[in-house]
């Protein structure tokens, strides 16, 4: 379980998230929502150690996360999918895969459980696996990107907009996938998302963040209830 | 003319391991690092003294390789990394190498008065050449520097392409948030970046006194040659510093040798203009280097 309470943190002087708590289970989507600007990837890279933290905790299976580098965090079993650059790109996919397999410690086993894995769950990566990654589609890329988070099969996953700027028909595959992931691999996904609907659609639990506070909190069905809040940040209802 | 070729050569290998570093550099840290003038010139002092110990200079090469790896480590460490961790710009990296440099500069030049005092010899004019050994009528730095140009380059091969370190370095050059984010510890893999790239100074550095009168600002001279092959290679790709260490040291020796005979031997003043020349057409014609032709992207 991933517990953050009271979480104040920015970069430098710019304070972007005030006193924000929220809890995230194992084997549930989390959506954070929330318009541009609200504060969405400066919480996931509080998480991760990529911002400043004020005050506040962030707990990982009771493990505090706060204070740790990146690279410490994501050996305890996070992966955190970027929104953009999130690829090697002048490597293969499957070099892209190995390259960070082999930074998570899996033994040789281990890795070629988890790349049959990936490819089943993503069978164009694997008729693209010798491709320069660079090269392949948006949607592809992202494909790759998400599967780069889950190779070292992680406790927690971060996914920042992964349908952003896709094409529909990436968008509904993706979203697909991502239920999967849920359904079929045990971890905790915590999901920032523009794409309202699709969002609502496979989360079991909603957060909306805007200017940096999070202001509603509860399941999809209770948010789209909440008529004031879906209308005015999130354009739905 | 022949013997023209071999000097080029020479030089080019030379070039080739300077330019290695600047190229490594800019991979890892972008950052174009001036600091390599006194690399090299922490080599050729390296050499010059096992020379007056009494021992065999060419032992300078693996001592020049790690001097000149600490004293990069230590430009490392005290400067770029905090710098870099305060987000500072490439411009402020830029400037910490060159405030370093200078001060080894300082630094060496005191090293040289103390030697000029303890050996009672002038030690800011180091040739070692006199010295050399042949071998089949070829000079020993001409052998020791194309092979250790080339058994180096395999090394270096085989380290980013065969081992795991290498592939975490890869990491790093090709997207280093993203390596950060898979648990690759970004500031070490650029602190052995350094120690790399100064070693390989550090070798050019310790062989060059055979090769050429030496002296503690030899590396400020060289600077510009340096910079001018590794973006004449092409910064994209590590193998393009000694592709443009040979374009350009062959141009410098050998073309103006031969352009002496034609125009006539003033020109050889100014073959220091040589790089320069390079650089800016380079710059305006080929600004990828010239491994972006022969890749072709
Ligand atoms: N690395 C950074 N350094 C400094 N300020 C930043 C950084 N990243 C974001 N900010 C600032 O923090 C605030 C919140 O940005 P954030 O990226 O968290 O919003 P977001 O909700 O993810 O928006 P979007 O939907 O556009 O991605 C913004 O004012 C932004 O300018
Ligand atoms: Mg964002």
């Amino acid at each position: 379980m991933l517990v953050i309470e009271k979480l104040n943190s920015g970069y430098g002087k710019l304070h972007v998230l005030y006193d924000v708590s929220l809890t995230a289970k194992r084997k549930e989507i989390t959506a954070v929502l929330g318009p541009n600007g609200a504060g969405k990837t400066t919480l996931l890279n509080s998480i991760f150690g990529l911002a400043d933290i004020y005050s506040g905790s962030i707990e990982l299976d009771d493990e505090r996360l706060n204070k740790m580098p990146p690279h410490m965090i994501s050996r305890r079993g996070v992966s955190y999918v970027f929104q953009l650059m999130n690829i090697f790109p002048n490597l293969t996919v499957e070099e892209n895969l190995r390259l960070v397999a082999r930074f998570s410690g899996m033994n040789h086993k281990d890795i070629e459980n988890s790349l049959k894995e990936i490819y089943d769950l993503f069978p164009i990566l694997k008729e693209r696996r010798r491709q320069v990654a660079g090269t392949l589609s948006g949607g592809e890329r992202q494909m790759l990107a998400i599967s780069i988070g889950l190779i070292k099969r992680p406790r927690l996953l971060l996914l920042d907009e992964p349908t952003a700027g896709l094409a529909v028909r990436y968008v509904d595959m993706l979203i697909e996938k991502i239920l999967e992931m849920k359904k079929t691999m045990d971890m905790i996904i915590l999901l920032v998302e523009q794409n309202v609907h699709k969002a609502l659609k496979i989360a079991d639990k909603v957060y909306v963040l805007v200017s940096g506070r999070i202001i509603f909190e509860g399941t999809p069905s209770e948010l789209v209830n909440k008529e004031d809040i879906a209308k005015m940040y999130l354009g739905v209802g | 003319m022949i013997e023209t070729l071999i000097s080029g050569i020479t030089y080019s290998s030379l070039l080739s391991l300077m330019a290695l570093g600047i190229t490594l550099l800019y991979r890892t840290t972008k950052v174009p690092n001036f600091a390599h003038a006194s690399f090299v010139v922490f080599g050729i002092y390296t050499s010059y003294t096992l020379a007056l110990l009494g021992y065999n200079p060419y032992l300078g090469t693996l001592l020049g390789f790690i001097v000149s790896g600490i004293i990069a480590l230590i430009l490392f460490y005290a400067l770029l990394e905090p710098l870099r961790r305060r987000k500072s710009s490439i411009f402020i990296l830029m400037m910490a190498t060159l405030t370093y440099d200078i001060l080894m500069f300082g630094i060496i030049n005191i090293y040289a008065d103390y030697l000029q005092t303890t050996f009672k010899i002038p030690a800011r004019n180091v040739y070692l050449a006199p010295q050399d050994f042949t071998l089949i009528g070829l000079k020993g730095v001409t052998i020791v520097s194309t092979s250790l140009l080339i058994v180096l380059l395999m090394l270096l091969y085989i380290l980013l392409n065969r081992t795991i370190i290498g592939a975490a370095l890869r990491a790093v050059m090709e997207n280093p948030s993203l390596a950060q984010a898979n648990g690759i510890n970004v500031s070490l893999m650029l602190a052995l970046s350094w120690f790399l790239a100064g070693g390989l100074a550090g070798v050019a550095g310790a062989l060059l006194p055979m090769y050429m009168m030496t002296d503690p600002s030899t590396g400020m001279l060289l600077i510009a040659p340096m910079f001018c092959a590794s973006i004449l290679g092409g910064l994209e790709q590590i193998y393009g510093a000694p592709l443009g260490g040979f374009i350009l040291g062959l141009a410098t020796t050998v073309l103006v040798s031969w352009l002496s005979g034609v125009i006539g031997y003033w020109i050889m003043t100014y073959s220091l203009m040589v790089p320069y020349i390079t650089l800016i057409v380079t710059l305006i014609f080929i600004p990828r280097g010239v491994v972006s032709i022969i890749l072709k992207r």
